[in-house]
């Protein structure tokens, strides 16, 4: 190892933990056993290394600065803490109008409820039965045309109920006095395979009273009149008996 | 932050670390009173991220790296530092003294605030709390030669103002 390299490592063999490999401190090590000038070099750098640290050590603590760094961090975490429930209770306060506002809104544009306004409906639903159901099956663009029409007249509910767990239109038809019931399922085949059900009108008994029938559609072939029903037959929820 | 983890958390840290990031503020604004600010602001803000704290065993140089940022935060906003330019290539004495000249923490103190935030971090580091190279290195995410070239141009102006007599032979200036 010549001078030069023996320097350049001598630089970062300033303090007993050196970074040089054990390798490089070997040989270093050697040239230094030989080399009086290099060896007083790393001498007085090792000893101005050692008085530096020494010196970069010695800064006095000031007298309670420990506890005033406490109280300092002590006081931060108040403010934190200040700081957070101040955004909570705002929080709390902006949801609280908010759904306070809704509430309010809601209270104040819902419509007034008249027996002017419930007797005028029930009037209107006994009146126009026809209207009903034009209107349920219209909302799914069904027109209403059985091959055998319906008895409005027994006609108690239109509108939509649910069918092995899909929502279709229903008509609700009672005879008092005959004690019977039918429930009319509006179904498309997109709805139900509604195929496999006796096609030609006739009924299918039950085991607990009720029967079933379909009725096709006049105009769409796609289109069905699913009948459950109790009663004597499926006649007595049609029109135009005579024609059976 | 955690209410009673957080403060036995940064109760220990400070205990534990109080005297070292004093010193440590101290040598890098060269006054009391700004290291003791620096101290309590480390701290204030180490308490805020706890959570980011993974390894309990890296607290002091993670409490270091805040510091220093805080430093250099208000380094920024305080331009009237006085600073030599540091041209000078690092390098041994041809002929040193016999024996290092006395010399205090103040002269000392003087000397650093004379260098370069740069270079007067790894020159504390180094010398204050035996960092290897790597460590100043990830300390000031700086890649390691950049950190032994810097310790090295350090090193030379503090031998220049502490110990005069130890003039370097062959000096390369002006970079």
């Amino acid at each position: 190892m010549d001078c030069n390299t023996a320097r350049l490592l001598a630089t970062f063999f300033g303090r007993p933990e050196s970074e040089l490999t054990p390798e490089d401190a070997a040989a270093l090590d050697a040239h230094l056993a030989t080399c009086p000038k290099c060896a007083d070099l790393v001498k007085f750098e090792r000893a101005f290394d050692d008085r530096v640290a020494q010196a970069m050590l010695a800064v006095p603590i000031p007298a309670g600065l420990k506890g005033r760094l406490l109280d300092g961090v002590a006081a931060e975490r108040g403010a934190w803490y200040r700081e957070r429930a101040y955004a909570v209770l705002a929080l709390a306060a902006c949801v609280l109008l908010t759904v306070g506002g809704v509430i309010a809104w809601q209270v104040s544009t819902a419509p007034v409820l008249t027996r002017e306004q419930l007797v005028a409906q029930a009037d209107d639903e006994i009146q126009n039965p026809s209207k009903r159901v034009a209107d349920v099956l219209g909302s799914r663009g069904i027109e209403y045309a059985p091959q055998r029409a319906f008895d409005l007249s027994q006609l108690e509910v239109a509108g939509t109920g649910p069918l092995l767990g899909r929502e279709v239109p229903v008509l609700y038809f009672v005879n008092g006095a005959k004690n019977a019931r039918a429930k009319v399922y509006v179904v498309r085949k997109s709805d139900f395979d509604w195929t496999k059900l006796p096609q030609d009108g006739s009924s299918v008994p039950s085991v607990y009273g009720h029967q079933v029938a379909v009725i096709r559609d006049a105009r769409r072939s796609d289109v069905g009149y699913v009948v459950v029903f109790t009663g004597p037959g499926l006649e007595l929820f049609l029109e135009d008996r005579s024609a059976v | 932050m955690d209410a009673t983890g957080s403060r036995r958390g940064i109760t220990a840290l400070v205990e534990q670390h109080y005297e070292a990031l004093y010193r440590y503020g101290y040598r890098l604004s060269g006054s009391a009173a700004d290291a003791e600010d620096l101290a309590q602001e480390a701290f204030c803000k180490a308490q805020a991220q706890l959570g980011t704290l993974r390894d309990p065993g890296r607290a002091k140089p993670w409490l270091f790296s805040i510091l220093r940022n805080a430093y250099l935060h208000r380094a920024r906003s305080d331009r009237a530092h006085r600073q030599v330019p540091l041209e000078a290539v690092g390098d041994l004495p041809d002929d040193p003294p016999p024996d290092v000249p006395e010399f205090g923490p103040e002269e000392l103190q003087r000397a650093l605030n004379e260098l370069p935030e740069g270079f007067r971090t790894p020159v504390i580091l180094f010398y204050f709390e035996d960092m290897s190279y790597r460590d100043i290195a990830e300390q000031m995410d700086l890649p390691i030669g950049t950190v032994m070239s810097r310790l090295a141009r350090a090193k030379t102006h503090l031998r220049d103002r502490l110990v005069p007599a130890a003039g370097v032979g062959e000096v390369t200036r002006g970079l």
